[in-house]
């Protein structure tokens, strides 16, 4: 993978419709969930979601690469909007960035 | 409450359905829910609230356990012989998962200690054995507005159904008497495949689990019957009954009532 933003796993994302640099996304909640793997790295993020409120943004750091393509499609599924899935190059570490719309 | 990483392993395939979650695991986690009968009917139904981890179970029942009852019973075991079938089906759930507290109620409801008994839990779990218990059970959860999951089971047919008092039918509505003693035979002398009131206890586990989340269609004005042999369900409309004797709006009866003990009791 050479370029900033994945595609793998969000193809499916019908609402995925939000792309932002980086710097313009502001999160309202950071969770690193590195070392975890799948389901426990989908719930820790819908634990952490629930905490929230609509409208509010979360920032997930993971560096199980199943769990880059399969948080985007849960999340998606439940209803909520990925922002961005992204790999960051060389550290086997990804970043989802991702807003809470629905309880 | 916040979960225990334990918890977090634990109810994890819970937690990441869209329908349960965190906060529906902890709905879960604080229901209490009251079961008539550690039998064939119980065993599997608390087996699965406990795993599902329902917060409090209780269990009514004045029975030992026998060896007749294993072919069914799987809460119990050949080391719990003997035992009252209250105190084995609390050693098993609890065992399954601590985070249950099971309630151990070693009697027999009547007409005297029932309205005490369910009052404090949230939904009735009927798996009792005989048409007395029945209906005393259906009569005060009307008279209280607990939510009932009834189900019953003979040879290879059960049945299924949720009375939500108020918003529904209730087991008089369908039935509005019990049958005359010996007319319906019971389990000891019909007969009755150990795998069916597996199917039948789980199906109540799960309308149990349904009404805690508040999710789906309960089985509301309708009786889900099973039959084995075809291997089929069939789901029949059960109308509130305008006339019903207990949950009409003009009730012949107004105070519960223990039928003669007449009936076969297993």
């Amino acid at each position: 993978m050479t370029g900033a933003v994945s595609t793998q796993g969000t193809a499916s994302l019908k609402k995925c419709e939000v792309f932002m640099p980086e710097s313009e996304i502001k999160s309202d909640k950071k969770i690193d969930i590195k070392g975890l793997v799948c389901p426990y790295t989908f719930v820790k993020v819908k634990l952490a979601m629930e905490e929230m409120e609509p409208g509010q943004v979360i920032e997930i750091l993971l560096d199980y690469p199943e769990a880059a393509k399969n948080i985007p499609k849960s999340l998606s599924e439940q209803g909520q909007t990925v922002m961005k899935v992204q790999e960051l190059e060389g550290t086997g570490n990804w970043i989802i960035i991702a807003r809470k719309e629905t309880d | 409450m916040e979960f225990t990483e334990d918890q977090i392993q634990r109810y994890s395939r819970h937690i990441i359905l869209a329908e349960v979650g965190g906060k529906g695991q902890k709905k879960l986690l604080s229901a209490k829910v009251l079961m008539v009968g550690a039998g064939g009917l119980g065993c599997p139904a608390g087996f699965y609230l406990a795993a599902a981890g329902v917060g409090t179970i209780a269990i009514v029942d004045d029975d030992r356990v026998e060896l007749s009852n294993l072919q069914r019973q799987i809460a119990h075991s050949t080391k719990t012989l003997g035992m009252l079938k209250a105190d084995s089906a609390k050693q098993t759930f609890e065992s399954l998962n601590p985070d249950v507290n099971v309630v151990a109620i070693k009697g027999r409801l009547n007409k005297d200690n029932i309205l005490d008994i369910i009052r404090d839990y949230d939904i009735v779990v009927d798996g009792s054995d005989n048409f007395p218990t029945r209906y005393l059970v259906n009569d005060a959860c009307v008279f209280l507005k607990k939510p009932l999951v009834s189900g019953a089971i003979l040879r290879f047919e059960g049945q299924v159904t949720t009375v939500l008092p108020g918003d529904g039918h209730c087991y008089r509505c369908l039935f509005e008497v019990p049958p005359p003693p010996g007319l319906v035979p019971s389990c000891q002398e019909a007969g009755v495949l150990g795998v069916l009131p597996g199917v039948i206890g789980s199906l109540q586990a799960m309308e149990v689990l349904k009404l805690i989340l508040g999710k789906g269609q309960p089985l509301k004005n309708s009786l889900l019957i099973y039959d084995a042999l075809r291997a089929n369900f069939r789901k029949v409309k059960v109308p509130k009954n305008p006339e019903c004797p207990v949950c009409s709006e003009h009730p012949s009866i107004t105070e519960l009532q223990d039928y003669d003990a007449g009936y076969c009791q297993l």
